[in-house]
């Protein structure tokens, strides 16, 4: 099992559609995959759980993943994180 | 699975969130709106009379009813004072008072010396019990939040769990269809209720949406009306859901119902291994049926075993 801290840097944070494309994103992965944010930790395959953590700008979540593709899967992750989503800002 | 735990709200907190439903009025000890609850116990007043009771614990709640209020307006002067001073204890977080009558007086002016305020209601006793207790067991309670599906099959809370792919939200909009009531989809927040149920419900944020493949996020309540729906519901049965394995071996005859630990207490579990082809929202609905039965005390297997038995010992040798 890695576990990871990340920033959300992108303006609007883990908003609906940004939130849909971490489900995509880890649903390529074979690997059990969950965030943690503010003593909440969801699935990062289920869409509405990753919504109830309305994880805005600047926060700090930590990506769990375990399984055989766990690297992949968490350096995916971040690559997502990090180009804001695909937003601009 | 994580655990979540307030320390504590303010009287101020508590009042607006019953405010909804209980009509109420603060008579005194305004300046201690800001006083912390910290305990989700309601004390009761027996503690005032008896001495047998413990005293209160640091940030409780004191409930004083009508019909305790109506002893109070026939002591004595002196007991009166006597037991105003038991009343208000640093301890106590704020008073309320099921009665239509402003109190005596003197309850006022020690409420205000001492900054713990005074709260009339004038709604009845149990609507207002059940509404102070549910916010204070939702906020201060052991809380946990889980992946799964909490539906309220014929009346029975069950939660449904089993690895996210694996259909859990498609089987509980079937589910739905048939005329249950969804209270959460995927994600089910559990506290713990004075008498020691589990209550499970749902993030305020995603209440009664659901998200279906091909479909995205569709908000139940608006397609099915409100009697497809629940705020909470405690649990009663867990079924869980598993990938039909050929090389496991599974129990056929379901002698006696398995349990599942969930925040410390044990549930009755029926594991139901999932197959193409196989009707799931009707082995759910069947397996509530099968539960309730039990619960009463009826097994058709032990009734087939009885007869058997029976049969073997008149017909055999």
């Amino acid at each position: 099992m890695i576990e990871k801290k990340l920033k959300i840097i992108n303006k609007l944070g883990l908003h609906a559609r940004a939130s849909s494309k971490l489900v995509q994103t880890a649903n390529r992965y074979t690997s059990k995959i969950t965030i943690i944010y503010n003593n909440s930790e969801v699935n990062a395959k289920s869409l509405l759980g990753l919504l109830t953590l309305a994880a805005a700008k600047g926060s700090e979540i930590i990506i769990k993943a375990e399984g055989t593709d766990e690297d992949k899967a968490i350096k995916a992750i971040e690559k997502l994180i990090e180009k804001k989503f695909g937003e601009k800002e | 699975m994580n655990r979540q735990h307030n320390i504590f709200i303010t009287v101020e907190e508590l009042l607006k969130h019953i405010g909804e439903k209980i009509e109420f009025e603060i008579i005194g000890g305004k300046k201690g709106l800001k006083n912390q609850i910290s305990s989700y116990h309601i004390l009761e007043p027996d503690y005032l009379v008896s001495n047998l009771r413990e005293k209160p614990k640091n940030g409780e709640v004191l409930l004083l009813s009508e019909r305790y209020m109506k002893i109070f307006e026939n002591f004595s002067p002196l007991k009166k004072i006597k037991l105003l001073k038991k009343i208000f204890l640093e301890e106590i977080s704020c008073v309320f008072l099921i009665q239509q009558n402003e109190p005596h007086k003197k309850f006022i002016s020690m409420a205000n010396y001492h900054k713990i305020p005074v709260i009339i209601i004038k709604s009845p006793l149990k609507e207002t019990i059940e509404a102070i207790s549910l916010y204070l067991t939702k906020t201060l309670s052991q809380h946990q939040r889980i992946h799964g599906v909490m539906m309220d099959i014929l009346g029975v809370g069950v939660l449904i769990l089993g690895d996210s792919g694996i259909g859990k939200s498609e089987n509980a909009l079937d589910l739905v269809m048939r005329g249950h009531r969804l209270i959460s989809d995927d994600i089910v927040d559990l506290y713990e209720s004075l008498n020691g149920e589990i209550i499970a419900t749902s993030p305020e944020l995603t209440r009664y949406h659901m998200e279906i493949r091909g479909l995205g996020i569709i908000n139940i309540k608006e397609l099915f009306g409100i009697s497809a729906t629940g705020d909470n519901k405690k649990i009663q049965l867990i079924i869980e859901l598993e990938i039909w394995d050929e090389k496991k071996e599974y129990d056929r005859l379901i002698w006696s119902m398995k349990t599942k630990k969930i925040m410390d207490k044990e549930f009755p579990i029926i594991k139901i291994p999932v197959a193409p082809g196989r009707n799931l929202s009707a082995i759910i609905e069947v397996a509530v049926r099968v539960f309730l039965l039990r619960q009463m005390g009826v097994n058709p297997i032990i009734d087939i075993d009885k007869r058997l038995r029976e049969w073997n010992i008149n017909n055999g040798e």
